[in-house]
C-alpha cells in the first residue's frame, strides 16, 4: 500500500534542489581502482591523501577524547564499587548524604561558566542519573513499599526540567527512556494485560518527543542530533507497529492503535518526503508492510494455510522490493548525482552547502 | 602523482576529474565503465536504511517462505529439501551474475537463506553417524559460502555467504562440544580480517572481481569476528570451557603491537615513544589475559578507526564498552578489589591523557 503510494510519489514527486556536495570517498576509490591501472601503492596513497585512513591529527583527536572519557568512566565506576562494598555498614544519613553531595557537585559543575559546555552537560546528565540513585537509596532505607513505576515516575518528574532546558540529546534520551519505563511499568503492574494500549500511549509520547526534537533541531541546527531522532523514531514506529499487529490478530483492541498509527505514520511519511529523509520513509514503509502482511495472514487464516503463507511471502518480498526501488528513485531525484546523507565511511562526510 | 593525464579522456564527474588531475601521466582509466558504475553505486546500496530494509525484508520473506515450504510437507522428504536447497542457491548465484536489478535483491536474500536452511536441514538423516553427518553438513555449508563468494555477485549475497561460511566454521565447536578449541576459529577469522584490512590496497588493485567482492567479504569477516568475541564474552567462563583462550590474547597483543608499530613508523614517532606505547599495550593485554574479548574489542576499534570505517568504529565502541563491563562482572574478586582495579585503571588512563596533552602542547610550541 505504502510502497505503491511511494512508487507514485517517487515517479511524479516534486524536484528538490537540496543537493549535497560530494567528497572523494572509499567507494569512489574502489571504483577507480577497479577500472584503472592504479598500483597498490597509488591506491594506498589515495586512501591517505583523501583522508579515508586516519592521519596523525585524527589519531590525536581520537586519543584526546578517548583517554579522558574512558579514564573518568573507570574512576567513577571504581568509586561507586567502593561504596557498594561498604554499603551495608554505612549509616543511612551518610548514604543519603553521599548521593546528595554527588548531585549537588554535579549541578554546581554544570552551572560554572568557566567549564567547557560539554563537561557541564555531562555533569547535568550525571546529576539526573544520581537523582534515581537517591530515590533508590531512600527506598532501600525506608522500605517505602511503592511500585516500580512510582520510582520511575518520581525520577522522571524530578529531572524533567533539566531534560527540557539542557539542550543535550543524551539527557533527552535519559528523560524519554524514564518516561517510557514509567508508562510500561504502570501498565504491567497496575493495568495488567493492556500491553497494546501501553504501546499506544508510548507511541504518542515518543512521537511528541520526536516532533519536539525535530522542531528544536530546525530552530538550532547545532541541537539536531540525528542519532537521538532516529532512536526515538524507530522506538515509536516499533511500538505502533506492534500495537497494530497485536490488534490485527485480535490480542488487543486494535482500533485505537490504527486511529493513532495511521495519522502518525502518515505524518512520518509526509515529513520524510518534505525533508528528503530516506530514513523516515524506510521506517514507515516497512511498518506498513508488516501490518498489511499480518492483515493478509489474519484474513486468510481460516482458508488454506499453504496459500496464505505463500501469499504473505510474495507480498513481503514484492512490497519490500518496490519500496526499495521507490526509495532509490527518490534518492536520485533528491540528490541527483551527489552523495546521499548519512555517510558510512570516513571521507563521505558531506558539506551541506546548497547548490 | 600530479599533472594532466593525456592518455585518458577527461570525465565530467568533478570527483573523477579531481582524481584524474592528481594522477600521474601513466594513469589509465576506463572512464565509461567507471562513470557507469559510479552512477550505479549511487543508485544501489548507498543508504544504510536501504541495506537494513533489504535484510529485514529478506529475512521476513525467508520466514514466511520456510513456513510455506514446511506447511507444504517438504520436511517429510530429505531429498526434496536438499534438492530444492541446491536449486535455490544455484538459481540465486546465477541470477546475481545475470541481472543486477534491485527489485530482485530482497527475493535473492529470501531464496538464498531459505536454500541454505533447506540444504542444512536435509543432512539430518543421510545415514551417517551423528558426528560425521554434522561435520559433512558444516563442510558443505562452508563450501556453499565460499562458492557463492567466488561465483556470485552483489554486496548482500556475498555478505550472507561469508556469514554462512564463518558461522559454519564456528559451529564445529558446539557440534563436538570442543569449547576449549574456540580459540582456533576466532584466531583464524581474526588473522583473515587483519590481512583483509591491512592489504586493502593490494587486494583492490589485483583483479576487478576480487575488488568487487572486497567490501562484502571485509564486512562479513568484521561481523564474524565481532560475533566470535561476543560468543567468548557472553558465556563469561574464564577458565571453564575456554581454557585456551589466552592464545587469542596473545594473537591480539601481536596484532595490536604490529598495528601500533606500523602507525608509529607511518607518523614518524620516535622509537622510545613506541616502546612506551608497546609497554602500555602489554600491560593492558596482561590485565585482561584470560578475557581476550576486551583486547579484541580494542583491536577492532583501532583497526576500524585507522582504516576509516565509521559504522564499524561505532560498533567497535559499543562492543568495547560491553566487553569492559563484562570483564569486571566476570572478575572473581570482592567489590573492594574490583573498585581498586577500576579506580587505578581510570587514574592511569587520565595520567596518560595528561602526559599526552603536555606532549602535544610541547610539540605545538616547537
Amino acid at each position: 500500500m505504502t510502497a505503491i503510494l511511494l512508487f507514485f510519489v517517487g515517479s511524479h514527486g516534486p524536484q528538490y534542489t537540496n543537493m549535497v556536495k560530494r567528497k572523494i570517498n572509499r567507494e569512489l576509490i574502489h571504483i577507480v581502482s577497479r577500472h584503472s591501472n592504479w598500483s597498490p601503492d597509488e591506491v594506498e596513497a589515495a586512501f591517505d591523501k583523501y583522508g579515508i585512513y586516519a592521519g596523525p591529527t585524527l589519531w590525536q583527536r581520537f586519543l584526546y577524547l578517548l583517554l579522558p572519557a574512558a579514564g573518568a568512566a573507570l574512576t567513577v565506576s571504581g568509586i561507586i564499587f567502593f561504596f557498594a562494598y561498604n554499603w551495608a555498614s554505612m549509616h543511612k544519613f551518610f548514604k543519603l548524604g553521599l548521593v546528595g553531595t554527588g548531585i549537588i557537585a554535579c549541578v554546581i559543575l554544570s552551572i560554572l561558566p568557566c567549564i567547557p559546555e560539554l563537561i557541564r552537560s555531562i555533569s547535568l546528565a550525571a546529576a539526573a542519573i544520581l537523582v534515581g540513585g537517591l530515590f533508590a537509596v531512600f527506598g532501600q532505607i525506608y522500605q517505602t513499599g511503592s511500585d516500580s513505576y512510582d520510582f520511575f515516575m518520581g525520577w522522571s518528574l524530578f529531572v524533567a526540567i533539566w531534560v527540557l532546558i539542557s539542550g543535550f540529546p543524551p539527557l533527552w534520551l535519559i528523560g524519554v527512556a524514564l518516561i517510557n519505563t514509567t508508562v510500561y511499568l504502570y501498565f504491567e503492574q497496575i493495568v495488567k494485560g493492556w500491553d497494546g494500549q501501553a504501546f499506544d500511549i508510548l507511541f504518542v509520547i515518543n512521537l511528541t518527543a520526536l516532533i519536539a526534537a525535530e522542531i528544536r533541531g530546525a530552530d538550532d541546527p547545532d541541537l539536531h542530533a540525528g542519532w537521538f531522532v532516529k532512536t526515538v523514531a524507530l522506538t515509536a514506529v516499533f511500538q505502533i507497529t506492534s500495537a497494530m499487529v497485536s490488534g490485527v490478530f485480535g490480542h488487543e483492541d486494535g482500533a485505537i492503535a490504527f486511529v493513532l498509527g495511521l495519522p502518525g505514520l502518515s505524518l512520518g511519511l509526509w515529513y520524510g518526503m518534505r525533508t528528503q529523509s530516506i530514513f523516515y520513509i524506510s521506517a514507515v514503509g516497512f511498518s506498513a508492510i508488516v501490518v498489511v502482511a499480518s492483515m493478509i495472514a489474519e484474513a486468510l487464516k481460516s482458508g488454506d494455510p499453504i496459500f496464505m503463507s505463500l501469499l504473505v511471502c510474495v507480498f513481503v518480498v514484492g512490497s519490500t522490493s518496490l519500496l526499495i526501488r521507490t526509495l532509490i528513485q527518490l534518492g536520485k531525484q533528491w540528490h541527483g548525482n551527489t552523495e546521499p546523507n548519512g555517510p558510512d565511511e570516513r571521507g563521505e562526510s558531506v558539506d551541506t552547502t546548497e547548490s | 602523482m600530479s599533472g594532466e593525464n593525456p592518455s585518458t579522456p577527461q570525465s565530467h564527474d568533478p570527483l573523477l576529474m579531481e582524481i584524474q588531475a592528481a594522477a600521474g601521466s601513466d594513469f589509465v582509466l576506463d572512464l565509461q565503465a567507471a562513470q557507469e558504475e559510479l552512477e550505479e553505486s549511487h543508485a544501489l546500496f548507498s543508504h544504510l536504511p536501504i541495506k537494513v530494509l533489504s535484510i529485514l525484508g529478506g529475512l521476513l520473506g525467508t520466514i514466511t517462505f520456510l513456513a510455506f515450504l514446511g506447511l507444504s510437507g517438504i520436511w517429510k522428504s530429505q531429498f526434496s529439501m536438499g534438492f530444492l536447497g541446491v536449486l535455490f542457491i544455484a538459481a540465486v548465484v546465477a541470477f546475481s551474475r545475470a541481472a543486477k536489478n534491485i527489485l530482485l535483491d530482497t527475493s535473492m536474500i529470501t531464496l538464498y537463506v531459505a536454500g541454505c536452511a533447506l540444504l542444512a536441514v536435509s543432512f539430518e538423516s543421510l545415514g551417517f553417524n551423528d558426528k560425521g553427518n554434522a561435520d559433512l553438513r558444516l563442510i558443505v555449508m562452508m563450501a556453499v559460502g565460499a562458492l557463492t563468494v567466488a561465483f556470485g555477485e552483489g554486496f548482500m549475497l556475498q555478505l550472507f555467504a561469508v556469514l554462512i561460511f564463518n558461522g559454519s566454521l564456528f559451529c564445529f565447536i558446539p557440534e563436538h562440544h570442543a569449547y576449549g578449541g574456540l580459540f582456533l576459529p576466532v584466531i583464524v577469522i581474526g588473522i583473515a580480517l587483519l590481512l583483509l584490512i591491512a592489504s586493502e590496497a593490494k587486494i583492490l588493485s589485483s583483479d576487478p572481481k576480487i575488488n568487487h567482492a572486497y567490501k562484502a567479504v571485509q564486512t562479513g569477516f568484521f561481523l564474524s569476528y565481532a560475533g566470535g568475541l561476543l560468543a567468548t564474552a557472553c558465556d563469561g567462563h574464564f577458565d571453564l570451557y575456554y581454557g585456551n583462550m589466552w592464545m587469542v590474547s596473545l594473537f591480539h597483543l601481536s596484532a595490536i603491537l604490529i598495528l601500533a608499530y606500523g602507525l608509529t613508523q607511518r607518523f614518524d614517532v620516535p622509537m622510545e615513544r613506541f616502546a612506551i606505547i608497546a609497554l602500555a599495550c602489554v600491560i593492558f593485554v596482561a590485565a585482561t589475559f584470560f578475557a581476550p574479548y576486551v583486547s579484541g574489542g580494542l583491536l577492532l576499534l583501532m583497526l576500524s578507526f585507522h582504516y576509516g570505517r565509521r559504522t564499524q568504529t561505532g560498533i567497535s565502541i559499543v562492543l568495547l564498552i560491553y566487553f569492559v563491563g563484562q570483564y569486571y562482572y566476570d572478575l572473581r574478586c570482592t567489590l573492594l578489589v574490583k573498585s581498586g582495579i577500576l579506580f587505578l585503571s581510570g587514574i592511569l588512563l587520565m595520567g596518560v591523557w595528561l602526559i599526552f596533552q603536555s606532549q602535544l602542547k610541547a610539540h605545538e610550541e616547537v
